[in-house]
């Protein structure tokens, strides 16, 4: 339950003395400074327990979709140099792309297909690509990024700038972001241990379930003003 | 007489003018009208979200006055084939560059800023600041204001378990 | 009113040409539209009680922004709003609120708070007078525009120098490369912050 958390850092509660270390299941010991819901389980926690539906319009819309949309970020990636596009924009296209799968199939299926370590790779990867293209003309005697002491054309080192650096970076952190908030907060409050407890969380689709929120308010509403 | 003619011709030339200001800036008119909706939304709306898309709003109302400022008549865009500048007019691109940076922090803003407020909510129940100030002073994160919106700290309407002595022992902890 | 303001700027404009003939072409109907809808659109997102209701509506306004940014000839960042804004950000926000609360409201729309409203008024009263001053949409003796250091040099030294025709890239990597490096990494630290932020170590 979110409303009983370990205290790590000495809030208002220890005042009294008494500092709330258990992680115990029952709402009877929630620390002060802690609000409790009108009907006891938060509104997020009541929604995650809808189950993923199926749609048989956008799974096969973004079966055929898909591929197009992600060729036509990486198009956009590539032709930056003679048209309208670049890192940023095919970037966010391919990032895009990635949202489109996860409301169709499910955002734990894709989080499961999209290894963290695809994510964080591209993300990391694109700082170091960038930095360390932009650092080798320093390390023969140049400015930062000129482009003309690499041992490629300007042309190229621009391009490669956009689409090692920008693109990666850009896709990895939009993607990771998603995820990210997808997850929400799991105030367990392990997610520093050893995140074994992210996988734990039930599967909930942000976008699929906004369709039904009849039966997810009834608390909600005579809560009052939230 | 000629006073009153002048006063009224010159009424006339300036109402021609407001017009005729609206007619070629409607730019930044628009820039100026977007701002000030973001503005309020930051201002007046208590629920975090809509304040986060207030944010927003004002952001790109400032890359409007970006793009704008480049535009010229006649103008294409800022791609030149093969070098040949005297082809035609381009329009500036170093208004793009910036508003593409912009851009693209923004968006990381606003994710920081979501974040936030999945936290906020999971730790008070609420994303009302209204709601949150009073949760606020009642744990005592806030200092207590004496009597200042008439609302006792006592009785805080969505308030948790009345522990009152711990509040008030409370009212002198930390942030 | 404030076309006392006015008076004086405009009448020395229009006595310097005709009378009631801009300098510049006047609005047309396919920007005017947009105008429109944008404004409305944010006056909407504004209005609207229902959080849900305006994310969507803010979801149309980033697209009428991206079709604005088309029709100024910026191609790049028209791509770019589209993708991020109207995308991203839309999804984001979705996200945030199923991962919190959303009331059912009665109303449509919310009573507007008047002191705020003033103060916006305010502000938008010292921005409407400064508008007789800055130089018309499309000008092409706009100091921006005209200038031959600064957008002129940038057009003309582009290809020459970085072999690439796309101007706004050559700028954004070449020319104010460090500039892009600096927002690169503060894409990276935001995602580090989110991640801080919601006490994980892993994306997914």
């Amino acid at each position: 339950m979110s409303d009983v958390r370990p205290e790590d850092d000495g809030d208002a509660a220890g005042a009294d003395g008494t500092a709330v270390e258990s992680t115990t299941e029952t709402e009877s010991d929630v620390p002060p400074h802690r609000a409790a819901s009108r009907s006891g389980r938060l509104d997020s926690e009541r929604r995650q327990g809808t189950p993923y539906t199926e749609s048989q319009v956008i799974m096969p819309t973004v079966k055929i979709v898909a591929p197009f949309a992600f060729t036509y970020g990486l198009f956009v990636t590539f032709h930056g140099a003679g048209s309208p596009g670049g890192g940023f924009q095919g970037g966010a296209i391919m990032a895009a792309v990635v949202f489109m799968i996860a409301f169709a199939f499910g955002i734990e299926a894709t989080r499961d297909w999209v290894a963290n370590t695809v994510i964080v790779g591209l993300a990391v990867g694109g700082a170091l690509a960038f930095a360390g293209i932009g650092l080798i003309p320093v390390a023969r005697g140049g400015a930062f990024l000129q482009y003309d002491l690499l041992p490629i054309p300007v042309k190229y080192g621009l391009e490669s700038v956009e689409v090692f650096g920008i693109a990666a970076i850009v896709s990895g952190v939009l993607m990771g972001l998603f995820f990210l908030l997808a997850n929400g907060f799991n105030s367990g409050g392990d997610g520093f241990s050893d995140g074994t407890a992210a996988e734990e969380d039930v599967d909930d689709d942000g976008a699929d379930e906004l369709d039904t929120p009849d039966a997810d308010r009834t608390a909600a509403a005579d809560g009052g003003e939230r | 007489m000629t006073d009153v003619a002048s006063a009224g011709v010159d009424a006339a030339v300036a109402s021609a003018g407001v017009v005729d200001v609206l007619a070629t800036r409607h730019a930044y008119v628009a820039f100026a009208v977007l701002l000030c909706i973001g503005l309020y939304m930051m201002i007046a709306n208590p629920h975090l979200v809509k304040k986060i898309i207030g944010l927003n709003l004002f952001q790109t109302a400032i890359f409007l006055l970006f793009i704008a400022s480049a535009y010229v008549e006649g103008g294409s865009i800022p791609i030149v084939p093969s070098g040949d500048v005297e082809a035609g007019t381009f329009v500036s691109p170093l208004p793009h560059v910036i508003v593409l940076t912009a851009i693209v922090v923004g968006v990381s803003l606003t994710a920081v800023g979501l974040a936030l407020c999945i936290r906020i909510y999971d730790e008070y129940g609420t994303l009302r600041t209204d709601t949150l100030r009073e949760l606020m002073r009642d744990e005592g994160s806030l200092p207590v204001e004496s009597a200042v919106n008439g609302d006792a700290p006592a009785e805080g309407a969505d308030a948790s378990a009345a522990v009152d002595d711990a509040t008030a022992d409370g009212g002198g902890a930390d942030d | 009113m404030t076309g006392a303001a006015f008076a004086p700027s405009v009448a020395a404009q229009t006595t310097a040409v005709s009378p009631a003939t801009p300098v510049v072409a006047q609005i047309t109907a396919v920007e005017a539209s947009l105008l429109a809808f944008v404004v409305l659109t944010a006056l909407a997102t504004a209005l609207a009680r229902d959080v849900l209701a305006a994310i969507i509506v803010f979801g149309a306004y980033s697209l009428g922004m991206a079709a604005l940014y088309a029709f100024y000839r910026a191609p790049d960042v028209a791509l770019t709003e589209a993708a991020i804004s109207a995308g991203v950000t839309t999804v984001l926000l979705l996200l945030t609120l199923a991962k919190t609360t959303r009331i059912d409201h009665d109303v449509a729309f919310e009573s507007v708070n008047v002191p705020a409203a003033g103060a916006a008024g305010i502000l938008l009263a010292g921005l409407l007078l400064t508008m007789g001053d800055v130089p018309a949409v499309g000008s092409p003796d706009a100091p921006v525009w005209s200038n031959p250091d600064v957008t002129q040099w940038y057009l003309g030294e582009s290809y020459a120098q970085t072999g690439v025709e796309n101007t706004v890239m050559a700028v954004l990597a070449a020319f104010r490369g460090f500039d892009t490096f600096g927002e690169a990494v503060v894409v990276f630290a935001a995602g580090v912050a989110a991640l801080i932020v919601l006490h994980r170590e892993v994306f997914a």
